[in-house]
């Protein structure tokens, strides 16, 4: 009888969210927020409702993170599947 | 591939009960840029202050999800409320609350800095997803079998039973399907009953990838002329019942007579990526 072999892969992903104050210079007081990293990329930035950041609050953000970070696949409140 | 050499070894511990591993319960977050090897058993800078400190299993919450199947994958959470300036880059997985310290399942590195400072919150969700190769028809791990694992490696869950001890014989021709839980037609007779194996860990790759388990029956009670049809394998944790980790089922039917020997070796080689 042979030997008998199976494979069993373990796939690992990871996701961080970085939530944020932001300064009132460029947002509502108490406005926040909210980044969420998928492996290698920025998935999704989620700000509080009604927060509207100014023109230099986004090149704020985009000066925060590195440029690899910032492949940017969604702008809103519904994450993508984890398979993205 | 981000899971560690070292969390492979773990893993083939918890499958064949050899080793002594310990369950993963603790994530740890980190400032090192350096690339992930398989070889890595640390991360390369783990923080330790302003908030940013490895999390205990007391505050990971870990939960089985539904990626491909039910319960296929574990999803662990923690977060950090963050007291002063720090930089994160890198994040694992570990079997130990102290940090610094414990086996290391996994490490992913991110390919640029996040800057954090005071009053930032992080929230980390791993998940750990189990596959199989596509396309097999006569031998595979079985969803439960995959469940079942899961359960046996994170610390906030609790195993129905405990690791893989057992081999059956059958004669079902059926091929594998990974939503079986049972051999087709197990047997219970004439030296081919399910036994107990003498389980142990083996590298394939990378040191103790994998579980293997070693069985030899012998046919008996027949009598002259008699033979008997052996022609599937399943791996349980339960001299009786229990669950299935995986099957195999032969080409062809083996026919056996008395004194026969039937040397088995299943093994089950864990890749990670």
């Amino acid at each position: 009888m042979p030997e008998i072999t199976i494979e069993q892969n373990h796939t690992v992903v990871t996701r961080i969210t970085i939530q944020k104050p932001v300064g009132d210079k460029d947002y509502p007081r108490g406005a926040h927020e909210t980044h969420i990293f998928q492996g290698k990329r920025l998935l999704i930035i989620r700000r509080v409702p009604g927060a509207k950041p100014t023109v230099e609050g986004e090149k704020a953000l985009f000066k925060y993170y590195p440029e690899e970070l910032l492949n940017v696949q969604a702008d809103g409140w519904t994450l993508p599947s984890w398979g993205v | 591939m981000p899971v560690t050499n070292a969390g492979l070894a773990s893993y083939s511990s918890f499958q064949s009960g050899v080793g002594g591993a310990a369950k993963f319960r603790a994530l740890a977050i980190g400032s090192g840029a350096t690339a992930f090897a398989a070889t890595q058993t640390a991360l390369v800078a783990e923080l330790t202050t302003n908030g940013g400190g490895r999390q205990a299993a007391a505050a990971v919450t870990q939960t089985l999800v539904t990626v491909t199947f039910a319960n296929d994958t574990l999803e662990s959470t923690a977060s950090w409320t963050i007291t002063g300036a720090l930089t994160l880059r890198e994040v694992g997985s570990f079997d130990n609350d102290t940090a610094s310290t414990g086996t290391m399942e996994f490490r992913e590195v991110y390919p640029g800095d996040l800057p954090l400072a005071a009053g930032y919150i992080v929230g980390i969700t791993t998940r750990v997803i189990r596959t199989m190769p596509d396309n097999v028809t006569l031998e595979g791990v079985t969803r439960a079998g995959v469940v079942e694992f899961i359960k046996l490696a994170a610390f906030d869950l609790t195993a129905a039973f405990g690791a893989w001890t057992h081999i059956a014989v059958g004669s079902g021709s059926t091929n594998f399907a990974d939503t079986q839980t049972t051999l087709v037609t197990e047997i219970t007779t004439n030296g081919l009953a399910r036994a107990a194996a003498t389980a142990s860990r083996v590298t394939t790759t990378v040191t103790n990838d994998t579980a293997q388990w070693t069985k030899t029956f012998t046919v008996t009670g027949l009598g002259a002329g008699v033979g008997i049809t052996a022609r599937e394998y399943g791996l349980f944790n339960q001299s009786s019942g229990g669950t299935m980790a995986m099957r195999f089922v032969d080409a062809a039917d083996a026919t056996h007579v008395d004194n026969d020997a039937i040397a088995l070796t299943l093994k089950l080689i864990n890749t990670g990526s």
